[in-house]
């Protein structure tokens, strides 16, 4: 947009591969489930591009002055320094919780599954979509990471 | 009226020169880019601090977790792809309505703005409709940190998007009223960078939350 009236990019080719981009990712998600280091990484892969499409195109960073990009690039220095400052608080405390995510604490003091309809504290927690009563397979849903 | 060159008087420094932007330097102490523009981009960068505060903190407490519930076991992925589309429609027609603001073709601008405006609207409205469907299941944010972490980052962004319609809809007012000539363009630009910026945090939470 700094070079006067004219956007200097298809709008159309960019929605396309965002658009492309996405269908790939929703595909990606339901059929390459395990193993969990492939899944993530496409899906990041696939966001991350996504991502950079929007900001040099649709945002135009691609044709700003470098004042405009000092003002962003202090941001992953930060977002590096928040992560690993909230990293000491949980990751190395995860074995003091009272119970795993996913599972929560009945009124007898039981740890069971948030999506176990058969227990007494079914109700709390139904896969989304599902009417109460159909959660049994997705009980064992929890998994690591 | 003609008036010979004889006529007007020689250019002098002393007289003629223009006052200075500032009292004691002659120079524009103000940025090298549009004060508008530098202004957003410094909001902005407060706001990506703002989400990397929750998709950090998600990211830490995911990885921390023994166990942690498979997403697609949890929520509606098929309805939240569709809404992703929606949302990359509505970047797409907001490009297209800066276009026409910078063309100065009102009548452009209004066409594409109010699409954007209808759907990001859209977007709001399925977003409310999976929150009601899952709040009846009685997936509320108390029942485990999974809900927690899902309704802090989505609710915060569907806010946002919510004052981006609105903030779009301001705009489109003025546009119709003929508010916006083409030497105010950056006005629309401006709405534009915010709602594109909406749009790329929620191309990220999409796949952090709903896929992976």
């Amino acid at each position: 947009m700094a070079h006067g009236k004219d956007l200097g990019y298809s709008v159309f080719r960019i929605f396309i591969v965002l658009f492309v981009l996405t269908a790939i990712e929703v595909a990606w998600g339901m059929f390459f489930r395990d193993p969990r280091w492939f899944l993530w990484s496409g899906l990041l892969v696939c966001a991350l591009v996504k991502g950079l499409l929007i900001l040099m195109y649709f945002m135009h960073m691609r044709f700003e002055r470098f004042i405009v990009w000092s003002l962003i690039l202090p941001t992953p220095v930060l977002v590096a320094i928040v992560l690993f400052a909230n990293m000491p608080d949980t990751v190395f405390n995860g074995d003091r919780r009272d119970h795993p995510v996913g599972y929560v604490i009945d009124e007898t003091g039981e740890v069971v599954n948030a999506l176990d309809p058969h227990h007494p504290a079914k109700g709390r927690g139904q896969p989304h979509g599902l009417p109460a009563g159909q959660g049994d397979e997705n009980a064992a849903g929890a998994s690591g990471h | 009226m003609n008036i010979s060159p004889a006529a007007i008087p020689a250019f002098d420094p002393a007289v003629d020169a223009p006052v200075p932007h500032h009292a004691i330097y002659d120079y524009d102490s103000g940025p090298p880019v549009n004060r508008g523009k530098f202004a957003i981009w410094l909001f902005l960068a407060t706001e990506i601090m703002f989400f990397t505060g929750l998709i950090g903190t998600y990211i830490v407490l995911r990885m921390g977790a023994a166990t942690w519930p498979d997403p697609a076991d949890r929520l509606a992925v098929n309805i939240t792809a569709f809404n992703t589309f929606i949302l990359i429609c509505s970047s797409a027609t907001m490009v297209k309505a800066v276009e026409r603001a910078m063309l100065g073709d009102n009548g452009g601008l209004i066409k594409w703005l109010a699409l954007t405006v209808v759907i990001g609207a859209c977007f709001v409205g399925i977003q409310v409709y999976e929150y009601l469907e899952l709040l009846h299941a009685n997936n509320t944010p108390d029942v485990d940190i999974f809900w927690s972490t899902f309704y802090a980052m989505t609710g915060f962004h569907g806010l946002h998007v919510t004052a981006g319609v609105i903030w779009n809809l301001c705009i489109l007012v003025a546009a119709i009223f003929r508010k916006i000539p083409q030497e105010k363009y950056m006005k629309v630009e401006l709405a534009g960078l915010y709602w594109h910026f909406v749009d790329l945090v929620w191309v990220l939470l999409f796949t952090i939350v709903y896929l992976m």
